[in-house]
Formats: structure tokens, C-alpha cells, sequence
């Protein structure tokens, strides 16, 4: 946890990176993907010490680095940008990692084990593959309704609520509500 | 989708996509009759129907996966050249659906030997934490000249157990049983 000082200052720095993301500065938007980054493996780190579950919630850890990066004194809109700046980070982050995982299967001459030879486990047991496959039906959709698209994003990597989402795309809520019906159902309908 | 063309596609998109849109909150009973009403287009209608059906589902299986993929991707993974207790992981010679190994060596200047180290990726859940340590205790409990010898075994400073063994350059069992055709008897 931060101090109230420290706290403070940091505080300041990524509310200004967020105003100037917003102003579309895309060099302030990598500057706080880079902070968040930073911050969401600690908060990881600690919440997987502290459990054995073995899962994070995009919503309860974008909610903690949040916490630890902006404090509770912050306004609605700034919150809201935060989460949105998160969401797509988060998202990066999981698709990165997923080619690095696949790529790695692919090369090399490792061996295909499981921890006892004895249980084999299905290779896809931690459902990397429908993560990868959430990605990329949301390319697609992205293509012929990108706010809906940007509304899964939000939801699903950014654990945020429909009134933030409105407040970030700048529609009413029940705008959110239509799009997201309709992008879960088509989304469903691809993954399925 | 039909594939008649960018322009073609984003119009059938659109009526799709307002057909969905007018008859989503009704009930499932008048979802047809309501089509018929406004849609003269089978394959259309028949798209409609599909999404309208799956409108009820959330993204519950995909959601569920996204907590455990997320956890993979921020916790902090050992890697060839880190240290672990008095070893130095020097090379990764395997990695499976739920950890990896490592040949490694003796780091404190103790004495010299080569080990194989097998450890956890990732999260573990209970289960597997459970899972390596009754492994640790079968392994502890043998001694076969077949069987890689038990020499050590901790838990990282991340929290996973890992074990220590005996370094054997072979091959694993399965594969060794495929190349001389071996059965199971």
C-alpha cells in the first residue's frame, strides 16, 4: 500500500496521463499501460500468495490497482478512463502470453509432459484456447460494430459496469445494454 | 454470412442486427411469427433465430477460463538461469499442461551435481499443489534403481512446491515405449 504522500504524487501523475490519453495522446496511453503493467503483477502476486483458487477476476484486480494507483479521491470520469485503459491492457497481456505459450509448444524440441506421467492432463485444461478464441470473434465483430465490440472489452477484461461504459463511449446506459445483448449473443453463436 | 460482397454483408449486418434488436424482449413463443411478420428472407430469419436463442447465455465459459488464463499470464514464471534455494536452473528440458522441469545445478559451491527440477507453472489450485506433494512423498518413500531417486524438494519464493530428482538422460517412459513399440503387459 502506498503512503499518503507518495500516494498523492502518483495519484497526480497518472490523472494527468489519463487527460492526456484523452486529449489522444498516445504516448501518455503507453506510459500508463506501463505503470498498470507494473502494478497489476504485484497486485497478482499478492492475491494468488493469499489464495488457492488459482483465478483472478479482471474486475477485483483492476479494482485493487486502481485503488493502489489512483486512491478512492477520484472523480467518476477519470475512474471510468482508468478502467478503460486497463481493460485493453489487460487484454494485450492475455493474448501476448498466449502466443509466447502457443509459439513455445510449437519450437524447440521440448518434451510433452504432464507433472506425473501417470494423469494425463489435456493440454488446453486452463481454456487458453477459448480466450484466444474470445480475442479473436472480437476482431471480427470489431469489424461491424466496434462500440460493441468495445463494450465486451470493457465488460469482460475491464470487470467494468454499464454505467462506466457509458460514461467512457459517451452513450446512454440503455445503449450499452442493447449492444451488449446483442454482441453476447453473436459472440455466443462464434464460440459456440 | 453471406459472402456477397463488403457492401452486401454490411447491409445484411444491419437487418440482422435490427431485427434482433425489435424482437429481443419478446417471448420465445412469438420470436417466429414476429419474424415472418417483418423478414421475408429464410436465411436471414433463420440467422436471427440462432442469435436470438443464444441471447439469454452469458459468456459464462469463456469468462470462467479468462480468471485462470489471467492468472498464467501475471504470475511470475522461474526460467532457465534463476536460482532456486542452493540451485541454478540451467536448462528447461520439458514443459507439460501444468509445469515444467529443469535440468539444474548445485549453485553454493557445496558440491557438484547435475538434478532435474520439476515445478509448477502458473497458478497451481490446491489440487495440484496436493497432487506434487503426495508425489514428493511416494518418491521419498522409493528406491529403485529404475526409478529417478527423490533428493530435495521446497516451495519457491512464489509459493509452489517444486521437487528435486535425480537427473536421468533419457527418455521419458511413454516415449521410450513408443520407439521400441512397447505395450503396457
Amino acid at each position: 500500500m502506498f503512503s499518503g504522500n507518495a500516494g498523492g504524487r502518483l495519484n497526480t501523475q497518472i490523472t494527468q496521463l489519463l487527460h492526456r490519453w484523452q486529449d489522444g495522446d498516445l504516448q501518455a496511453r503507453e506510459s500508463l499501460f506501463e505503470a498498470l503493467y507494473a502494478d497489476l503483477v504485484l497486485v497478482a502476486r499478492n492475491r494468488l500468495l493469499n489464495q488457492a483458487g488459482g483465478t483472478l477476476q479482471p474486475a477485483a484486480l483492476v479494482n485493487e490497482s486502481m485503488m493502489r494507483l489512483l486512491g478512492s479521491d477520484v472523480d467518476y470520469k477519470d475512474r471510468a478512463h482508468f478502467i478503460a485503459v486497463a481493460a485493453l491492457k489487460m487484454r494485450s497481456v492475455l493474448v501476448d502470453h498466449l502466443r509466447a505459450r502457443s509459439a513455445d509448444k510449437r519450437g524447440g524440441n521440448l518434451v510433452h509432459l504432464t507433472l506425473s506421467h501417470a494423469g494425463e492432463v489435456a493440454d488446453d485444461e486452463d481454456g487458453g484456447h477459448d480466450v484466444m478464441a474470445l480475442h479473436q470473434a472480437l476482431n471480427r465483430l470489431a469489424e461491424l460494430e466496434p462500440r460493441a465490440a468495445s463494450m465486451i472489452e470493457l465488460t469482460y477484461f475491464g470487470g467494468m459496469s454499464r454505467d462506466e461504459i457509458a460514461v467512457v463511449l459517451g452513450v446512454s446506459a440503455p445503449t450499452v445494454d442493447r449492444d451488449l445483448r446483442f454482441a453476447r449473443a453473436w459472440l455466443n453463436r462464434q464460440l459456440a | 454470412m453471406a459472402d456477397t460482397g463488403k457492401g452486401a454483408g454490411k447491409l445484411h449486418w444491419r437487418q440482422a442486427r435490427e431485427l434482433f434488436d425489435a424482437l429481443c424482449e419478446l417471448p420465445r413463443e412469438q420470436w417466429q411469427q414476429a419474424l415472418d411478420q417483418r423478414c421475408s428472407d429464410p436465411a436471414l430469419a433463420e440467422e436471427v433465430l440462432q442469435l436470438l436463442d443464444a441471447q439469454t447465455e452469458g459468456l459464462r465459459r469463456v469468462n470462467d477460463h479468462l480468471g485462470m488464463a489471467l492468472a498464467l499470464a501475471l504470475a511470475p514464471e522461474l526460467d532457465a538461469g534463476q536460482r532456486l534455494g542452493p540451485w541454478r536452473l540451467t536448462e528447461r528440458i520439458a514443459r507439460g499442461g501444468m509445469g515444467k522441469v529443469f535440468k539444474a545445478e548445485r549453485d553454493d559451491g557445496l558440491y557438484q551435481r547435475t538434478v532435474a527440477i520439476k515445478l509448477l507453472h502458473g497458478l497451481p489450485g490446491a489440487g495440484e499443489v496436493e497432487q506434487l506433494q503426495a508425489e514428493r512423498q511416494v518418491l521419498a518413500g522409493l528406491r529403485l534403481p529404475d526409478v529417478a531417486q527423490l533428493y530435495d524438494g521446497g516451495t519457491t519464493p512464489d509459493g509452489y512446491p517444486y521437487l528435486v530428482m535425480e537427473y536421468v538422460d533419457g527418455l521419458p517412459l511413454d516415449r521410450h515405449c513408443a520407439i521400441h513399440a512397447l505395450g503396457l503387459e
